[in-house]
């Protein structure tokens, strides 16, 4: 049940934002989090309901519908990290984090999905974790689902294109379902990457961080932390410089001391500082090692009659079928131009398939390609890490397999061609014999053309002290006041969409924060 | 003193290169240099033709590339990147520019810059990119596509031709407008007051209206 409006009570909290910084400041309080993403927003929410001063701070501004590009390009400029264009190094990959109040809600597709059983079941026999089953967390997932709204997407904001999946996966008997979305009165803009300017959906900024801080939490965005404050065994705050949005030059400096540090910066930017920090709670020389990725393939079809890609939800359809191959599917849309990069040709083809647009519809694969290890580290200077990473062959060949089952489908929904986006293969196949082609390609890993924003494991979880950073409620080993919440704690892929996940767990952490102080 | 000799007439080959026969561009640009800007004018009529190799118009709904102030938007996108990714995408544009150096064209003029070669040798430069086998060509080419074909499309006249121009959606008020200030705004800059919250479940005016679907049954 959230509070009364913000606007008409005597409310303790605060936001403070880049233009009322005026001179280098101290703060205190029990607990500072930093990183306002979904982990990161209900541990605040959480902590400050239970009476604690909390102070959370994000290094972006937040936005307001005036603040939205609709422009992908200029949009993912202004909420991501390294303007949109961080990649990773080996087998190369675009990787979008965000970087703005809210986090990856500001700006991702609303999927709230809890992963299957099997995964959990995973996760806690190869990492000790014995009390993170599937059973341990349905709780915290009903929690967050209630606060949220989270419930599957309404047929009446589907559109064409979602419907489409819908219509070939049921014809090759697949199962197909709607997408549980944190959303409320969906209009189907599609519009959910470049900010959802209906005010639908539920974004961290405009739910769990208000709510907060009508419970006394005090946000500071702008603050860019640099440093960990702390020992071997226990830590006191962080410090780290005011930055101006979008050019990120330093003005202030601040140090936040606090009784309990939370890291919720994101699993690039936590170990990143960790390690700036004198590689801290890296007994184990696990920080920032074990990166995974969920890797995106999307495929393109084309239909003979315009199917009205402008309307329905951004991505609300997927099918959950194949998640114990390792992919699942779903459907997409973004601004015409960010979709229109994948279209192929040059010249005058180029511009038929642009001129196709309207009647073309872009469904992806998530991998859960748990063989493909990276590691991600410090540059000499600033906090973007490098990010190394390679694909493994047999990752590719299960990524192709996810592109061979989405053209399968196209087929099956209607479609009069589909063009894959790989590498050796045609650019256009127009038949299901064609397709077979894909079945039988010999796929290397540098043939796909991904792109993802799904990471996990650089600070992952593990009973095991020597072989994890953090234990089973995200407490950094070795340490009782330095705890990690963000997806770096995740031991492996999630097979799904990770946002409801890390929020379940933030909500489970927030609980045993709870108790200990 | 040979080498002397050598290292200037190789600066002075890199000068004129890089810098010498580079039209003014058509608008003042804040960026992009002079020959930055007709790279990106010559691959915006590579890449988005306004005839066909037959003399035939390209698109008959499509505007082409040298209607599309390309130069322009990707002057604006490149101010908001922060520096090093500035950096990157300058130097990605110069090495399409001057990579005939190293992977020549066809014909007559096959060293020539990029912009200063015949619209066929500029299709083949481009496509040797696309298929090449090294891998590392491959991303580049992927990378200059990507950004030409955001730029192109990030002209509205393209998006409204193709009946996808953006919706007209009005902005609910909600309670965290009162509280969030515009970017690099100041608190006391909020003009919305309480009067201004939309009442709990309004929509968005103008948003896109709801189309009636078959249920599933």
């Amino acid at each position: 049940m959230r509070a009364e409006a913000l606007s008409t009570r005597e409310a303790e909290g605060e936001i403070r934002v880049f233009a009322q910084y005026e001179r280098d400041f101290v703060e205190e309080a029990d607990v500072v989090v930093v990183g306002s993403g979904p982990s990161g927003s209900v541990v605040t929410y959480e902590l400050a309901k239970a009476g604690h001063r909390v102070l959370l701070v994000e290094e972006g501004p937040p936005f307001t519908p005036k603040d939205f590009r609709i422009d992908g390009n200029v949009s993912m400029a202004r909420t991501m990290r390294e303007g949109g264009l961080r990649s990773t190094t080996g087998t190369f990959m675009p990787v979008m984090q965000a970087i703005c109040l809210g986090g990856a809600s500001l700006i991702n597709s609303a999927m709230c999905v809890r992963p299957p059983k099997f995964v959990f079941d995973d996760w806690s026999t190869r990492f000790d974790l014995e009390r993170t089953t599937r059973g341990d967390l349905d709780p915290h997932y009903d929690a967050v689902g209630e606060f949220l709204g989270i419930a599957p997407t309404p047929d009446a904001v589907q559109g064409r294109r979602n419907m489409l999946f819908r219509e070939g996966c049921d014809a090759l008997g697949y199962s197909s379902e709607p997408v549980p979305r944190n959303v409320q009165g969906c209009r189907g803009s599609g519009e959910c990457f470049t900010g959802c300017r209906p005010r639908a959906k539920q974004s961290m900024d405009i739910s769990y961080i208000p709510e907060a801080m009508k419970l006394g939490a005090r946000v500071l965005t702008s603050l860019q932390v640099q440093r960990v404050l702390g020992t071997r065994r226990r830590v006191w705050g962080v410090e780290g410089q005011v930055v101006e949005p979008f050019t990120g030059r330093a003005s202030h400096a601040f140090r936040i001391n606090a009784r309990l540090v939370v890291l919720a910066a994101g699993c690039m930017a936590t170990p990143v500082l960790l390690q700036r920090s004198g590689d801290l709670a890296n007994e184990s020389r696990q920080v920032g090692q074990n990166l995974q990725f969920h890797p995106g393939c999307a495929v393109a079809g084309v239909f003979p009659d315009e199917v009205d890609p402008l309307f329905g939800a951004t991505q609300s359809y997927h099918s959950l079928d194949f998640l114990r191959e390792g992919f699942k599917l779903e459907t997409m849309w973004s601004s015409p131009a960010a979709l229109a990069v994948r279209t192929p040709g040059m010249g005058a083809d180029l511009l038929r398939h642009l001129g196709e647009l309207p009647r073309t519809v872009i469904w992806d694969a998530i991998g859960s390609t748990h063989r493909s290890v990276g590691s991600v580290r410090a540059r000499s200077e600033g906090l973007d890490p490098v990010i190394r990473w390679s694909l493994n062959e047999d990752d590719a060949k299960l990524m192709l397999r996810a592109v061979h089952v989405l053209t399968e489908i196209f087929f099956a929904a209607g479609a009069e061609k589909v063009m894959p986006g790989v590498h050796g293969l045609p650019e256009e196949i127009t038949s299901t014999l064609g397709a077979q082609a894909i079945g039988d390609h010999p796929i290397r890993p540098r043939d796909l053309v991904m792109a993802s924003s799904h990471v996990f494991c650089t600070t992952r979880m593990h009973g095991d002290a020597a072989k994890g950073v953090v234990d089973e409620i995200g407490r950094c080993h070795g340490f009782d006041n330095l705890f990690i919440a963000d997806t770096g704690i995740f031991p492996r892929c999630p097979s799904v969409n990770p946002m409801y996940t890390v929020m379940a767990l933030a909500h489970r952490q927030a609980q045993a924060i709870r108790e200990q102080i | 003193m040979f080498i002397l000799v050598a290292l200037i007439v190789l600066l002075a080959f890199a000068f004129v290169r890089l810098r010498v026969g580079y039209p003014v561009p058509d608008r003042p640009l804040v960026i992009l240099t002079r020959a930055e800007a007709a790279f990106l004018a010559a691959a915006a009529a590579t890449f988005f033709p306004a005839l066909d190799e037959d003399g035939r118009a390209a698109s008959k709904v499509l505007r082409p590339g040298e209607a599309v102030d390309l130069p322009g938007y990707m002057d604006d996108y490149l101010g908001q990147l922060p520096k090093r990714q500035r950096f990157q995408i300058r130097a990605l544009l110069m090495l399409f520019e001057q990579s005939s150096v190293v992977f020549p064209a066809r014909g007559l003029g096959a060293f020539k810059r990029f912009s200063s070669m015949s619209p066929a040798q500029q299709r083949h430069v481009m496509h040797a990119w696309a298929e090449s086998r090294l891998y590392l060509r491959r991303v580049a080419f992927i990378a200059l596509k990507a950004l030409l074909v955001l730029g192109y499309l990030g002209d509205d006249t393209n998006l409204r031709a193709l009946g996808l121009a953006p919706w007209e959606i009005e902005s609910p008020v909600i309670e965290t407008d009162l509280i969030y200030p515009s970017i690099g705004a100041r608190p006391e800059q909020i003009a919305f007051t309480l009067e201004d919250l939309a009442a709990p479940g309004v929509d968005a005016r103008s948003a896109p209206p709801l189309r009636g679907v078959e249920e599933r049954t």
